[in-house]
């Protein structure tokens, strides 16, 4: 069934700050991992800096301070299988498939980072990780069967793929003592609740903030962020932007799209504001696809920041996208340097991705999903006892520290980094289009925003 | 100023993009009756093949057939590829669904709709991915200064091809043949004959059309229309719609103006609400999608009918309606099967079972709303969402069941706002008002961050006397004591409803649906029974949707928007919308039911379930357009009566007498009639229509118990007359019956207190039986009340004014039958009993013996003497002299809606005025004038 809100897709809870929404081609992403591996990995300046909360991360080594597991390829340690005569430990894994919306390409990745885990890093703790499939289709219904389903099947641990909707699954997982982990919270209620849920990377509203950090950076004294018409927009707009523009000086100007919006009469309307800079904080692509050259179209030449949409560096005219910024939540094959760490991961991603699922469409997709393996089964190796209850996991859930795979930073469950969140990691990177396609990190990446979190 | 000229123009190339679809679904629904909410979806088609055309691949939208490498093509090559496919695409759904589809109910027709949109877009989701695909346009490019603000020239462009070609296809609509058949077969199938096209033919020429001409216009809007993905353009059908309805679904011309407006209103709206301070916060939210649709509901009200004139067609041609009968062993039996099947299942499989009896309860409601009174809704699942909303709100304040029962009533209120418009809109264009106002709700309401939390609505465990009756606890995803509360609620609302389904209430819900005018005439609050099933309804649909709510434990807004709605209303139709046991089906199959819980544990059907269902859906209502419970009871009804007719056979057939009626004796007729004070009394009576005065100053007096005749040729303006003083259509001039004035006073209430009248073309309530048909008079006024009363003490004994009504008219031994089964004379007998039953003071009769033979028109007469005998003043128009000379006592001649003559029947009939106006020199010198029947009247 069509939702209203399906063909918002992955923002339809206006919280996504994420690459969900991106997906760079194959065909591109391929090449682009070639060139990358070639020229070589180098340390992105500043990539050492985090956020308060979180461990300091360094490139190719594991959280400082942490004493709990590593998502890191043991790369100089010979591979271990899992032992097949352990019992397996089973995780729900729901993911947006077979709807309006579908992205089979981020369980195809999560299927690579299972098989990496169980063939490379001797599943958890010897024990095979296997995972139980259920497709969403951005409906709370089919959000509630996938929860009903994992219950059913004594699952540990519930993992998201992209799941705008998982609100919904929320009481029955809680209810169960099933705990929720996933690469970030879509939707309202997985993001703040802690103690439930927990998410490796950082939180909705540190993408807010460090949008409008890195807006300032480059000259922006007045923003229009440009919002889905939700609930969840507004209120991030009253609760997180307006004290944050405050702190760092800003001028405001909200505006929200409807589910159907023309972009031509929408950038005329955000024009007529006059701001220095415009930001789609959290948009997906198709919104970027048309909302970029329709601004452009209308005369703007400022700075763009496009989300987390990647699409449109494949699909618009190299000359629309100057001046385009937008945010990653992992280094890609398609930057022009990458750190050693998370080069060294992304050849091992590419390893299975492509021995696993030659076909895959999407890089980006593949790649959250095999993250997303990764950093769930780093979880469960801290699990103490060798006992794998949905309780015991839980547990152990809010004292899990380790690094993060295609990251530098590291993550640390045992306080969310932005108060109030579900947020275990920190540390967006903006990145700039370069006339090749490429993205190129913008300075002082991530970017550091404990100055402006709230106490807590 | 330049600023809102800016807006203007752009916002009249959006509406472009409305005005094509706009048009398209106006034709296809002037030319196959479907409201076609799956227009956007079918124009996505021609777009994806459109955009591999443009990557050098042709990719036809058959499953398992790949793409063709076609190198780089000419645009307009690609353009006419393109269309084909989208004509193709409008020519299959003629073939397979509207085609055999052409006669079934409109709500049959809007479920394939739907059908056709999930199948679609779930298709093209398969074929072509969900990844969005940019739009570049074809048209010229740059842009032109309008002051300091710059005006893309290619939305001039698209707002400028648009009228070229939105005007030649009104144009072609109506000075065509083709074009005029279809608007005439829209009115009349049998019409379109004139122009020898078959149905068919102008079915596969406005699907084809239609088609065709959307998708060139998506086409040439390029971004206009939105980056493309599987579901982006679906949505353009809603404000579509609305220009739909602006055009009330029949004029090209107003779909196209409107629809321009419509989109320049929406730009200007977000002009100012985006850019200007003065423009409150509280009216940001959902602005675009609500305001237009606000707009139009107001106008159309204001445009509207509270009671249908003659000539407009407000049949519902919905099935039959099967009435429960609610006997006590099959509830019980049903009840003590519920339990079983509670306690056998668990985990999944028990949720489903209980979501199924939840949602069954908003199917229930579509029953009511939509089997019951005719009136589509597409709302429901709004007002079940509203209950949810309530039900979050709160929280622990008022303990169940009381949280319950507020929850339900918030949402009955909001079905009575809602249903207000229904007063005064009808039919499919109801429909889309109420597709309106859910999507007013999902987005001033369920969207609104100041009443909706974006983080948590949640929704307390029910608890009873200490009982805890959550849905879960623990590991335990559907407890057992939660599926008997869920239970309990379900058997009672079903056997209440069941018994004022069967009940007066019942009967006058069906009343409604079969016939507002008649059910208006006979006293029937057609507004209040309206009012009345849509509170009913959504308190339903409450109840459906708190029990979801206390399912899930929290409110989740998107399980009640507007598309679930849309879902809600298929499922129940397929499951059979006109009988109880239908949203039972209805139930089983929604979201998360029992039958979804089966498909999904154990069938994998992966990618292609979303398929699979919209196919399904299709399929189902294709080949069984009354819905399964329908088709199942109708079947099951007949092999019954098939095995009770040969038991019968072997036995002596006793005379068919009817359960309640069969025994009454006609009786005697009082041997005098006594002439009483005057009980009509009209001055200067005046009808105008437009420009014609239909009736002009026509005053006449009716007394207690007198028979006077209204006669004058065709088009004289007698019904004209009738319709006025009973209010039924607008006029000047007084009514008084007896010493109290009329004029004003509504048409139900005029028959309520005693001036009733029947109607030339019968109007009977097909949808009841004979006895139904008389016995409704029993059941007017209070209506509230009633319902309440009905569903406790359903059918006490009918009245005697009933019973005598019967015998009187002779119609015992028909009383079980359907109207449509009896001769021409029973039915217009019918129509008397119904009126008589009211107790009239008078009785106007509308040409009663039209039709009869002449030993029927005989003993007509003597009816009628005997219920004037009872001191009723009788008004009859007919032309058959002998009758209305031989029984009246006076008669009134009109000519040209103006009063030529009256007098006793031997002055009128001498009178050379009305000789030569009407009766002719052979009527006036023959005494032996025998039944003279002109054809029927039209006045």
């Amino acid at each position: 069934m069509n939702k209203t809100r399906a063909l918002v897709g992955l923002c339809v809870t206006g919280v996504l700050f994420v690459t969900a929404c991106g997906s760079d081609k194959k065909s591109s992403s391929t090449a682009a991992a070639t060139a990358t591996t070639a020229a070589g990995a180098t340390t992105v300046a500043g990539a050492s800096t985090t956020a308060a909360g979180s461990t300091a991360g360094t490139t190719g080594g594991s959280a400082a301070g942490t004493t709990g597991g590593s998502a890191a390829p043991a790369s100089t340690a010979a591979p271990t299988k899992a032992d097949p005569s352990k019992s397996p430990i089973t995780v729900g894994y729901h993911n947006l498939e077979g709807g309006a919306i579908s992205l089979p390409e981020v369980r195809e990745g999560f299927e690579s980072g299972l098989n990496y885990i169980n063939e490379e890093l001797g599943g958890i703790n010897g024990h095979p990780l296997k995972a139980d499939y259920c497709k969403t289709d951005v409906t709370p219904e089919s959000s509630v069967n996938c929860a009903n389903t994992f219950v059913q099947n004594n699952d540990v641990m519930a993992v998201q793929g992209v799941d705008p909707l998982a609100d919904a699954a929320l009481p029955i997982l809680k209810q169960a003592g099933i705990v929720e982990f996933g690469f970030f919270a879509f939707s309202p209620a997985m993001n703040k609740a802690v103690g439930d849920a927990y998410f490796s990377l950082f939180s909705n509203e540190e993408g807010y903030a460090a949008d409008l950090i890195t807006q300032k950076s480059l000259g922006a004294k007045s923003e229009a962020v440009v919002q889905a018409d939700l609930p969840s927009a507004h209120a991030a707009y009253d609760d997180v932007i307006t004290p944050a523009a405050k702190k760092i000086g800003m001028t405001i100007y909200p505006f929200y799209y409807p589910t159907q919006a023309d972009w031509t009469t929408l950038a005329a309307t955000i024009l007529a504001s006059n701001p220095d800079s415009i930001s789609f904080t959290a948009a997906e692509d198709s919104v970027c696809l048309a909302g970029v050259p329709a601004l452009r179209a209308a005369g703007y030449t400022g700075v763009i920041h496009a989300s987390s949409c990647s699409q449109i560096i494949t699909d618009l005219d190299p000359k629309v996208l100057n001046n385009v910024i937008s945010h990653n939540e992992f280094y890609y094959p398609t930057f022009t340097s990458i750190p050693a760490k998370a080069q060294s991961d992304i050849d091992i991603y590419t390893k299975y991705i492509t021995r696993d699922h030659p076909d895959y469409k999407s890089l980006v997709y593949t790649e959250l999903g095999f993250h997303v393996a990764v950093q769930a089964a780093d979880m469960l190796r801290q699990v103490p006892g060798d006992v794998y209850t949905a309780a015991s996991v839980k547990a152990a859930m809010g004292t899990t520290k380790g690094t993060e795979f295609f990251r530098t930073n590291g993550y640390d469950c045992s306080k969310p980094t932005w108060p109030g969140t579900t947020a275990c990691g920190s540390g967006l990177i903006f990145t700039k289009i370069t006339p090749d396609r490429k993205k190129e990190v913008l300075p002082n990446q991530p970017v550091d925003v404990s100055e402006y979190k709230p106490a807590g | 100023m330049t600023q809102y000229l800016l807006f203007f123009v752009l916002g009249l190339s959006v509406g472009a993009v409305y005005a094509a679809l706009t048009m398209g679904i106006v034709v296809t629904y002037q030319g196959t009756g479907v409201i076609n909410f799956a227009a956007a979806a079918m124009a996505t088609v021609p777009l994806y093949v459109f955009s591999d055309l443009q990557a050098g691949k042709l990719t036809l939208p058959l499953p398992w057939l790949t793409s063709f490498d076609v190198g780089k093509l000419p645009t307009w090559s690609m353009v006419v590829i393109a269309l084909i496919v989208a004509g193709l695409l409008g020519a299959l759904i003629q073939v397979a669904v509207s085609r055999p589809l052409r006669t079934a109910p409109v709500l049959a027709k809007v479920v394939a709709a739907v059908g056709i949109m999930l199948t679609l877009q779930a298709a093209v989701a398969l074929k072509y991915g969900t990844e969005a695909r940019p739009r570049t346009t074809m048209l010229p490019t740059g842009s032109v200064s309008l002051g300091s603000a710059k005006i893309p020239v290619d939305r001039l462009w698209l707002t400028g091809l648009v009228i070229v070609l939105g005007a030649a296809l009104a144009i072609w609509f109506r000075k065509s043949r083709t074009g005029l058949a279809i608007q005439a077969a829209a009115e009349n199938e049998r019409a379109a004959s004139f122009a020898r096209l078959s149905p068919q033919t102008l079915g596969m020429v406005t699907w084809v059309l239609s088609s065709v001409f959307v998708g060139l216009v998506m086409i040439i809007a390029g971004p206009a229309s939105g980056v493309i993905t599987p579901g982006n353009l679906t949505l353009l059908v809603i404000p579509a719609l609305a220009a739909a309805l602006i055009a009330r679904l029949s004029s090209l011309w107003v779909a196209l103006v409107g629809a321009l407006l419509l989109g320049a209103l929406q730009a200007e709206l977000q002009f100012m609400s985006g850019t200007k301070s003065w423009w409150p916060d509280w009216a940001k939210q959902g602005l675009n999608d609500a305001i237009p649709f606000i707009v139009i509901v107001i106008t159309l009200y204001l445009l509207g009918r509270s009671i249908p004139m003659r000539g407009d067609d407000t049949r519902s041609s919905l099935p039959p309606v099967i009435l429960p009968k609610n006997r006590p062993q099959v509830i019980a039996v049903l009840c003590v099967a519920g339990v079983i099947i509670l306690a056998v299942t668990s985990g999944s499989y028990r949720f489903g079972v209980i979501s199924s009896l939840a949602a069954a309860l908003i199917a229930l409601s579509l029953v009511v709303l939509t089997g019951m009174v005719g009136q589509i809704s597409l709302a429901q699942a709004a007002f079940a969402g509203v209950a949810g909303l309530v039900l979050s709100k709160i929280g622990t304040g008022v303990p169940f069941p009381f949280s319950l029962i507020i929850a339900a009533i918030f949402a009955a209120l909001a079905g009575v706002i809602v249903g207000l418009p229904a007063l005064r809109i009808r039919g499919a264009q109801l429909a889309v008002v109420t597709l309106a106002a859910a999507l007013t709700l999902e987005k001033f309401i369920f969207a609104n961050p100041k009443i909706l939390s974006a983080t948590a609505n949640l929704i307390p465990d029910p608890k009873l006397f200490g009982i805890n009756l959550s849905i879960r606890k623990g590991r335990d995803i559907a407890r057992f004591p939660f599926g008997i509360m869920v239970l309990v609620v379900v058997v009672i609302a079903f056997i209440l409803i069941g018994n004022m389904m069967r009940a007066g209430s019942g009967r006058k819900m069906l009343a409604v649906r079969s016939n507002e005018r008649a059910a208006s005439s006979i006293g029937i609050n057609v507004a209040g029974i309206k009012l009345s099933a849509f509170a009913l309804a959504s308190f339903l649909a409450g109840l459906g949707g708190a029990l979801i709510g206390y399912s899930r434990g929290q409110f989740s807004a998107d399980s009640f928007g507007v598309f679930v709605g849309l879902s809600f209303l298929a499922i129940a139709y397929l499951g059979g919308i006109t009988s109880a046991s239908g949203a039972l089906v209805a139930g089983a199959a929604s979201a998360l039911g029992i039958i979804f819980v089966i498909f999904d544990r154990n069938l994998h059907l992966g990618s292609y379930y979303a398929l699979f269902s919209g196919f399904s859906l299709i399929l189902t209502v294709v080949l069984n357009p009354v819905g399964i419970a329908g088709k199942t009871r109708a079947d099951f009804d007949k092999q019954r009566a098939g095995r009770a007719a040969k038991r019968k056979a072997k036995q002596p057939a006793p005379l068919s007498l009817g359960e309640e009626f069969g025994d009454e004796v006609i009786p005697a007729a009082p041997a005098v009639r006594n002439i009483g004070e005057i009980a009509l009394r009209t001055a200067g009576i005046t009808v105008q229509y437009g420009g014609l005065r239909a009736v002009n100053e026509v005053t006449i007096e009716v007394r207690e118990g007198e028979i006077v005749g209204l006669i004058g040729p065709n088009g004289a303006g007698k019904t004209s007359f009738i319709d006025a003083i009973t209010g039924f259509t607008p006029c000047s001039g007084e009514v008084y019956l007896g010493e109290e004035r009329m004029s004003g006073v509504a048409a139900h209430q005029r028959a309520r207190k005693g001036l009733v009248r029947t109607w030339q073309s019968v109007e009977l309530f097909e949808d009841l039986s004979a006895a139904a048909n008389v016995r409704v008079s029993d059941d007017v006024g209070k209506d509230g009340w009633k319902i309440l009363r009905d569903m406790f003490r359903p059918n006490p004994p009918a009245s005697k004014a009933v019973h005598d009504a019967i015998a009187l008219m002779s119609l015992g031994d028909v009383a079980d039958r359907r109207p449509s089964e009896l001769p021409l004379g029973r039915q217009k007998a019918l129509g008397v009993a119904r009126s008589l039953a009211l107790k009239p003071k008078v009785l106007l009769l509308d040409e009663p013996a039209a039709g009869l033979d002449t030993a029927e028109s005989v003993a007509f007469g003597d009816h009628l003497k005997q219920i004037a005998a009872t001191g009723v003043g009788c008004l009859l128009i007919d032309h058959d002299m002998h009758l209305v000379l031989g029984v009246c006592d006076r008669i009134y001649v009109i000519e040209f809606g103006t009063q030529i003559a009256s007098g006793r029947p031997e002055e009128v009939r001498r009178d050379p005025g009305v000789v030569a106006a009407y009766l002719g020199s052979s009527q006036s010198d023959d005494e032996t004038a025998t039944t003279q029947t002109p054809a029927a009247s039209t006045s």
